[in-house]
């Protein structure tokens, strides 16, 4: 059969970063073909680049054997191309149909169309309530009139882009079916995921990618999940161990040490019903580095939040030493000595229009040593921060610059060095490392070590497991919310963790 | 964008404001220096004029301040005008009701009362801004009118003095009455309130934890919420404080100037004190400045239409215009500029020079 879709040497760089390298692809009508890979493999760049919100740097798209160009997300509607984001573009306020028939000439809206949402409807088995704005629907029920947009569109292609992390886990399994029913008329469908048992469940083949590379396409049948995970991880030789012992330091016995947090049975369910964490156990230890791997997006960040009182648990409890936190106000928490290093650190680390000296004293501005009787002194303010811009080397090192004159490592370490100091009992540490050069990652792997070596229990998040598998104790990996499985970094493989990090609840219980 | 910045930043704007202003002038046939020249120096440099200029300052000083404070927790505050009015109206209830206390009691009451009808009117918007999420510059707007029209009511029925013309209330006692502080004149010790307000203000926000957290709130809600800081309160907190402000206002333009509650009493200080406050880059410490400023050209306007012929319409538009080019000085990015003339203007002539250099680089 001729192919629909033929994808030939595609490359395309950001600055240094080389985001796809000769990728090259062929897929034809009817076929589902899954795209898997880590964060920043490059599944979403490619998907941006056939639906033209990217230009590539060389290569060339073919559809039906002739070349086209796709310059923008209207063209590629015009070449029957249309992708559903994560986030979904629909108008709150507006119906189904008037979100749908959004943007068309006014004769292609009457009656006639109106009849044929409805068929679509019919055709695909979808559930859509017409008469309500999309804004109270569900999101399940939202996401198919995004699929309905597109398809009231003629598209023959659909990029789905991790369509179902956004559901409730009963919207999975109807969604998967209407997905069949698209492939089943015809329709190319590229499903973004990296969750395995659905790609086993829904695809054709699956296409892996790390680095910018295609590591792979292949049959889903009969490809063993644990090679998927092993090219998706790049470890060829699956038995060699992470990370040889020898080259670490003997570390200390951490179960002999006193508990430092204790979070247990702990849930969190979003408003639209999606459980974003599930039954966490996790159990800390005074001067004990654990690390959270995980893919984007599996509950980690929510985590750190729920621990550092910025989210509320829906059920569960969270013990800090011997004390229960679970109720107590962010603000309790800071002076409990709970110390947070938030993943992101421009809108919620530090504030960019104070000054340098003003971020180190922010969080905690009402404490004895920013204050001098019941108001805050600038001086002491500013021997502290002083002080930090010095042990930390902190450029240019003058405290009375806004924060936002500093650079991305810079400014990391003004975060890092704040909660360091405050952290007395725990320090929560979210992607630390992200952004930074090797030498900046090596400094503040450094300081964490240090505060750990104190007796600060440190709880170290992070998506990039090089990171995390170097300089944690133990490691506990999440997905889909859940703790899939704690490992020790010695005696593990990556494809180990890639199982783990890809692994579906139902396999965990 | 530190604090030197946004003072230069509202300099060139205002510089560009007057210069706009002088060009429509020079359209209109006159000398747009002779122009300025005989509204400044009557406004500041003439003893009644400045008088004049004082009387104007003062309510709109309260009312930048008033403008301020919710600002830099983020929240906008358009309904000083209506919390002025009620202010007015509770100061003036509070006066006329208790006429026989001395001075120094029942001023500070008359101030109380006026800031406790401020503050319950600002409590509306704040509580819907707050819980609910509406939008505070639309319900704070509309107020307003409410506002206006409740003390229209109040001085036509049952506040109306006997024999009266048209509506205005009795008056309030002579004790009552703020002192004049430029003899022979009108200007009453109002604006010396609002000094002190102002400097109270700057204070708070600099060396309190709970000013410094209003003003976290304001610049970055996020990492506001991370520190600990509980927005909804803050927000409330701001917004209370914003309408107190404004409500003795109210009470100043009673008790200070007309000595009754007039209807339609407030000549749009409450607007003008967004003026006052972007002025003033939302610094407390400078608003007393752009406030005498403001009220200059409002006072020394008549003049220069009776002196010149230029028309006083023309300064109302260079207030207009002052809004325009402040806002956007204020909200220009410090280094995507694309505009040659913004970058010529604010940023080579009058920008920090850091700010400078982060462009070049």
């Amino acid at each position: 059969m001729e192919p629909l879709l033929k994808v030939t040497s595609i490359e395309k760089t950001f600055g240094d970063v080389r985001a796809l390298v000769n990728v090259n692809l062929l897929a034809s009508r009817g076929e589902c073909i899954a795209i898997l890979g880590e964060n920043g493999a490059g599944k979403t760049t490619l998907a941006s680049v056939l639906i033209g919100l990217y230009q590539p740097d060389s290569g060339q798209i073919e559809l039906d054997g002739t070349q086209i160009f796709v310059t923008s997300p209207a063209a590629a509607i015009r070449h029957g191309i249309g992708m559903i984001h994560q986030h979904f573009s629909l108008v709150g306020a507006m119906t189904a149909e008037e979100n749908i028939l959004i943007g068309l000439p006014g004769e292609k809206r009457g009656t006639a169309a109106r009849a044929r949402i409805r068929q679509l409807c019919d055709d695909f088995d979808f559930t859509v309530d017409f008469d309500v704005p999309v804004a109270s629907m569900a999101v399940g029920m939202k996401q198919r009139v995004e699929i309905l947009k597109a398809l009231f569109r003629d598209v023959s292609i659909l990029i789905l882009d991790e369509p179902t992390s956004v559901l409730a886990p009963t919207e999975v399994a109807p969604f998967l079916q209407g997905v069949r029913k698209l492939v089943a008329t015809g329709c190319l469908v590229f499903f973004i995921s990296h969750k395995l048992d659905e790609i086993r469940e829904i695809a054709d083949r699956v296409m892996i990618m790390r680095h910018g590379c295609v590591e792979g396409i292949l049959p889903v049948a009969s490809t063993p999940m644990t090679q998927m995970s092993a090219l998706m991880m790049g470890q060829t030789d699956a038995d060699q161990p992470a990370e040889k012992p020898n080259t670490k330091e003997m570390r200390l016995d951490s179960t002999r040490a006193a508990k430092a947090l204790v979070v247990s049975d702990v849930s969190l369910t979003a408003s639209s019903g999606a459980e974003i964490l599930k039954e966490v156990d996790l159990t800390l230890h005074a001067g004990e580095i654990l690390g959270i791997a995980g893919i984007d997006g599996n509950g980690q960040t929510e985590l750190s939040e729920v621990i550092t009182g910025l989210k509320t648990q829906t059920s569960g409890t969270i013990l800090l030493g011997d004390k229960e936190i679970s109720g107590s106000s962010i603000a309790a928490r800071i002076a409990d000595g709970i110390g947070f290093v938030p993943e992101d650190r421009h809108a919620e680390g530090l504030v960019l229009s104070l000054s340098v000296e003003e971020n180190f004293a922010f969080r905690s501005i009402g404490e004895g040593k920013f204050m001098s009787g019941r108001l805050i002194s600038r001086r002491a303010i500013s021997k502290i921060a002083e002080d930090a811009v010095t042990a930390y080397d902190i450029r240019p090192s003058n405290p009375k610059l806004n924060a936002s004159a500093l650079s991305g490592g810079n400014q990391q370490k003004i975060v890092l060095a704040r909660e360091v100091s405050r952290a007395r009992n725990l320090l929560v540490v979210v992607q630390p490392t992200k952004g930074l050069d090797v030498g900046a990652t090596q400094f503040v792997q450094d300081q964490i070590r240090a505060v750990a070596q104190s007796g600060v229990a440190v709880l170290y998040i992070s998506t990039e497991l090089e990171h995390v598998l170097e300089i944690s104790d133990r490691v506990a990996v999440m997905a889909f919310g859940r703790i899939t499985g704690v490992v020790t970094p010695q005696n593990t493989t990556l494809q180990d963790i890639g199982l783990l990090m890809t692994a579906s609840p139902e396999e965990v219980v | 964008m530190n604090s030197v910045t946004m003072q230069c930043r509202v300099a060139a704007a205002l510089l560009m404001a007057l210069t706009v202003g002088g060009f429509l002038i020079l359209f209109d046939g006159h000398n747009p220096f002779e122009a300025y020249k005989v509204l400044f120096f009557d406004s500041f440099l003439n003893y009644w004029g400045f008088s004049n200029t004082l009387v104007k300052a003062s309510p709109m000083l309260l009312a930048g301040l008033a403008v301020i404070i919710p600002m830099r927790a983020g929240v906008f505050n358009i309904g000083g005008e209506g919390q002025i009015y009620i202010g007015g109206l509770f100061g003036t209830v509070f006066a006329l009701a208790v006429p026989d206390l001395p001075a120094v009691l029942g001023v500070p009451l008359i101030f109380l009362a006026a800031a406790i009808g401020g503050t319950f009117w600002a409590a509306i918007p704040a509580y819907l801004k707050a819980y609910r999420g509406t939008n505070e510059v639309i319900v704070t707007l509309l107020m307003n009118f409410v506002a206006i029209h409740i003390v229209s009511y109040a001085v036509a029925g049952p506040l109306l003095a006997e024999g009266a013309p048209y509506p205005y209330s009795d008056e309030v006692a002579e004790a009552y009455r703020l002192p004049i502080v430029m003899p022979r004149s009108d200007a009453h010790a109002g604006f010396v309130f609002g000094l002190a307000m102002a400097l109270i203000l700057y204070f708070w926000l600099r060396f309190t934890p709970s000013g410094f957290q209003l003003d976290l709130v304001g610049r970055n809600a996020r990492a506001a919420a991370y520190a600990g800081v509980d927005e909804k309160k803050t927000i409330i907190r701001a917004m209370l404080i914003g309408g107190s402000l404004a409500g003795m206002a109210g009470a100043i333009e009673v008790i200070g100037l007309k000595y009754r509650l007039f209807h339609l009493f407030s000549d749009g200080y409450g607007y003008d004190g967004i003026v006052v406050a972007f002025l003033a880059a939302l610094n407390p410490i400078v608003a007393p400045l752009t406030a005498l400023f403001l009220a200059g050209l409002s006072a020394g306007a008549g003049t220069m239409q009776r002196a010149i012929g230029v028309d006083s319409s023309v300064i109302e538009v260079v207030e207009g215009l002052v809004v325009v080019f402040v806002a956007a000085a204020l909200v220009a990015p410090r280094n995507s500029s694309k505009s040659i003339l913004k970058n010529l203007l604010i940023g080579g002539l009058f920008g920090h020079p850091k700010h400078n250099k982060k462009k070049e680089a």
